[in-house]
């Protein structure tokens, strides 16, 4: 397995966020992770990537034990709804900062953003300030920003979340096409339960910090909890 | 009407804080070039040129501006600090009312309680001589009215950092800093190329104006360097002020021409703040 989380434990205060969180990977999978808010998904991607510290348990990547590793050395990029794209930096500083981070040579540098800018449909662009850009270009460019640096794993919490319908549609399949064109292992977290059935390869539904895994789509489906088979019953009805 | 009604509260406005501000650095001017006051004998340059010959504004204009950028260095530093080492705590909880105490202090009980605390015969000087550091208070090193103005320093710059960590608190919490952070995180960054590459371009961008206006601000400063500074050079306001009160009438339109170049940069700074202002908010 690519990235494992055991027994994952994490409190605020007297609440407890994350109670036993078991969840395994395979490299060049996606686990589409379906919850609603305040579950615990945020805390979890948060944990995995290493930017909070979880209270019990580990975090296995490519079989070494990173749950101690600091977020910049893990290789795991986390995706927040938001772009996050860096205000003062251009959109090809954007997508160049990892690799100006890792030291990369510039000609480098430039022939990987450029190609990545290619990729993304983005090129014109490239001299804008994110403020010059509409929701789903900065969501383009904070992908472009994300991949170019070939992470471990990517995590995604509900990154399509403030995007209108069709953009929304557009971004799921760019998203689709770019994972299977740079095999990027990914956890993409959401409440949109076609979304989850869109993006993931494997599903799991989160519930008051627990995490349940299925074996395979149909499970996924046919668990009451998931609320997957209401949402095709109310299709049928309409039909 | 609603427009009628706009353009009356305007010129209200205009009527109570531009024009007497206007009509009284007219009044200078005009002093200063002997046209109004009681030395107003006609046009002259004299009175600017005593006070360039005597390089009377050259040395207060640079100590005045040495003192300010040393100030803001500090204590925006120390805000940055603060900011990033506590974190929520600024924004609630007792540090956030801490940081409230320096400014509640008037700046001439704030210069007083320096010159209580580093002076000659103050706390610190008492207290060395009780450990027996010193021989006697009067050898505790100079730290008021001394040559490099380190009073002076001390206290804007404790009420400067104050201010710049509230300021910079407020700009983390509304603008999102530490989502940035987080994000260059994993995106390989450690922690000082963070604050070198995204938490200082992003506060300082934001915080631009409020500094420069601070700046503005101490370098018109009169309650601290009067008691706290030495008889040459003297920050602005403290020079402007004694040639003011002297005996001798000469003086007094020469310190109209330091008040006037003073009022002329301020202007300045304030209108390229503007044009930044906007730049700031073309960016955005």
């Amino acid at each position: 397995m690519h990235l494992i989380a055991q027994d994952i434990h994490k409190r605020f205060g007297n609440e407890a966020v994350l109670q036993g969180i078991h969840m395994s990977i395979q490299q060049g999978h996606t686990l589409s992770i379906l919850g609603k808010s305040g579950c615990g998904k945020t805390t979890l991607l948060k944990i995995l990537a290493g930017l909070i510290p979880a209270d019990s348990g580990k975090v296995l990547l490519e079989d070494i034990d990173v749950t101690q590793t600091a977020p910049q050395v893990r290789q795991i990029v986390y995706l927040y709804q938001e772009p996050l794209l860096f205000p003062h930096l251009t959109v090809f500083d954007n997508i160049a900062f990892g690799l100006r981070i890792r030291k990369l040579p510039e000609d480098e540098v430039h022939q990987q953003t450029f190609n990545m800018l290619d990729a993304l449909g983005m090129r014109m662009h490239s001299d804008k300030r994110p403020s010059a850009l509409s929701g789903g270009q900065r969501q383009r460019v904070a992908f472009g920003r994300a991949i170019v640096i070939k992470p471990k794993v990517l995590l995604l919490d509900e990154p399509f979340g403030s995007l209108d319908a069709e953009t929304r549609q557009q971004m799921q399949s760019l998203f689709k096409q770019l994972v299977g064109t740079y095999q990027i292992t990914s956890v993409f977290v959401t409440h949109d339960i076609k979304e989850a059935l869109l993006m993931g390869d494997h599903f799991s539904f989160m519930r008051n910090g627990t995490l349940t895994t299925y074996g395979d789509k149909s499970q996924f489906m046919q668990d009451k909890e998931t609320g997957v088979a209401q949402e095709l019953q109310f299709w049928q009805n309409i039909v | 009407m609603k427009n009628k009604q706009t353009h009356i509260l305007l010129a209200v406005f205009i009527a109570i804080t531009v024009l007497p501000i206007l009509a009284g650095f007219i009044y200078a001017a005009l002093s200063a070039f002997g046209l109004a006051g009681y030395l107003g004998n006609g046009f002259t340059w004299m009175y600017w040129q005593q006070a360039f010959d005597m390089q009377v504004l050259p040395a207060i204009g640079f100590y005045s501006l040495a003192i300010t950028c040393v100030v803001l260095f500090l204590a925006t530093i120390f805000g940055m600090f603060v900011v990033l080492y506590f974190k929520e705590k600024t924004q609630s909880g007792v540090l956030s009312y801490l940081l409230y105490l320096p400014m509640a202090i008037p700046l001439i009980a704030a210069a007083s309680l320096t010159l209580h605390f580093l002076g000659n015969a103050g706390l610190l000087a008492r207290f060395a001589y009780m450990l027996n550091l010193i021989e006697s208070p009067g050898d505790f090193p100079d730290m008021v009215q001394d040559k490099w103005s380190i009073g002076i320093v001390i206290t804007h710059t404790i009420i400067a950092a104050a201010y710049f960590s509230i300021l910079f608190s407020a700009i983390f919490k509304q603008n999102a800093i530490q989502a940035y952070m987080d994000a260059a995180h994993t995106l390989g960054a450690g922690k000082k190329q963070v604050v070198r590459k995204i938490v200082l371009p992003l506060v300082l961008n934001k915080a631009l104006p409020s500094i420069i206006l601070y700046g503005v601000f101490i370098f018109g400063s009169y309650e601290v360097p009067m008691l706290l500074g030495q008889q040459e050079p003297q920050m602005i306001s403290v020079s402007i002020a004694q040639k003011f009160t002297r005996y001798n009438l000469a003086d007094v339109p020469v310190a109209y021409a330091l008040a006037s170049m003073y009022t002329i940069v301020v202007v300045g700074v304030l209108f390229i703040l503007y044009k930044k202002g906007k730049l700031i908010h073309e960016v955005e």
